[in-house]
């Protein structure tokens, strides 16, 4: 059963508007909070079946829309090709910060040799773990993220619990993730705040983002750092 | 930045929140859809008075609940069945309590007109105060308070009648 509404629950819009532009109050009293917590899980379930249906959606609505009757056998094809251009073409309004190895994100790549640390582009192989070094100068809370050719996101670090992991100068993170036999594309993501940014919100910007245009994610009150790695058979 | 890739930004930005809107008051994922696409076509008919972004998440907040609510009074309309919102189906993990609940929130706002039941929803459900609710409707707070006692005494009536 979902835990019921408190009197000190933000709004659905306030919720809306975190997610958007992460609030520290709304952050902190998440934490802390049953209900807002099964909102985010249930926020963040609505978010992939959008990533999943958008496109179809966007083409019927701008289809619908135009006063242009004469041109409308042609408008699902442009109505399609805008959607298209709308997934491919993704501007945002704040460049993010890449970082190569030896900045904020490393990846540290072990199992089969010496550990290495990863280069961008860098080709991995089934069954070698990775392993993830940040160092974001100051304290800061940390969320480490997988991207794959499909857009699908991955949580990596921390694996469970509902708040980032706090981090204090250069820190080899614990935990790590094993490599499957999947092949392609995979670029990690180290989401750094200053304040708690949920893994809904974190999920949210990255799900069905190009796995090899990291200028398409956006994450209001957070910076990134990524690392492009590709996946195959040695 | 053209007016469509302006657009698409938009909905890129506030789609998933869109749906979620709609989500919540439908309950249902195709009825969400279709109420999604409304609120695209809303979007682009009123794309040259959009207000700035900031303020964007608010506007398609409120236009996504009056799309929803128009849209839970047409279908009763087309179904006339007295039954219209899609809370009536009991989920598969609901308990007994939560369908008994639900039942009766139903029978509730059946006695409410459709300006009240947007109140309703936004102070007894969504969480707003009745200043913000207000606001977002462009109602006066005398307003919203008003239409919440009427639908709480109307509510009381038919539940307890």
């Amino acid at each position: 059963m979902n835990a019921a509404r408190t009197a000190q629950c933000p709004s659905d819009l306030a919720l809306e508007e975190h997610l958007l532009d992460a609030n520290p109050a709304t952050a902190r009293h998440i934490v802390g909070c049953a209900h807002c917590q099964a909102w985010e899980r249930s926020a963040a379930e609505a978010a992939r079946a959008f990533a999943r249906e958008n496109p179809r959606w966007m083409a019927k609505a701008q289809a619908r829309s135009s006063p242009l009757r004469r041109w409308a056998p042609l408008l699902p094809i442009a109505a399609l090709a805008a959607a298209a251009l709308f997934i491919l073409h993704s501007p945002s309004p704040e460049a993010p910060r890449y970082a190569t190895k030896g900045e904020e994100l490393t990846v540290y790549i072990g199992g089969q040799g010496a550990p290495r640390a990863a280069s961008q582009g860098e080709r991995v192989r089934p069954g070698e773990a990775l392993r993830f070094q940040v160092a974001p100068g100051s304290a800061a809370f940390v969320w480490i993220a997988s991207v794959d050719s499909t857009g699908s996101v991955s949580r990596l670090v921390p694996a469970e619990g509902t708040t980032p992991l706090a981090v204090d100068g250069a820190q080899l993170l614990p935990g790590s993730a094993v490599l499957d036999a999947v092949e392609g594309p995979e670029r990690i993501w180290a989401v750094i705040s200053r304040e708690p940014v949920s893994w809904a919100v974190v999920e949210q910007a990255l799900q069905g983002s190009p796995v090899r245009d990291p200028t398409a994610v956006h994450i209001p009150g957070a910076r990134t750092a990524t690392v492009l790695l590709e996946r195959g058979a040695p | 930045m053209r007016d469509g890739d302006a657009l698409s930004e938009i909905c890129r930005r506030l789609g998933p929140a869109i749906y979620r809107r709609c989500l919540k008051i439908l309950r249902n994922p195709d009825e969400a859809a279709d109420a999604c696409q409304k609120v695209y076509m809303q979007l682009v008919r009123h794309r040259s008075r959009l207000p700035p972004e900031p303020e964007q998440l608010r506007w398609v907040y409120v236009v996504a609940t009056r799309v929803c609510f128009a849209q839970l009074r047409d279908d009763a309309w087309e179904t006339a069945s007295g039954a219209e919102l899609n809370h009536d189906a009991p989920g598969p993990t609901d308990s007994f309590a939560e369908v008994a609940d639900r039942q009766m929130a139903l029978k509730a706002l059946s006695c409410a007109t459709e300006h009240e039941r947007m109140v309703a929803w936004l102070v007894l459900v969504d969480g707003h105060s009745q200043e913000e609710a207000a606001e977002l409707l462009s109602l006066s707070r005398k307003t919203v308070g008003k239409r919440i006692q009427l639908f709480l005494a109307n509510a009381r009536r038919g539940v307890f009648e």
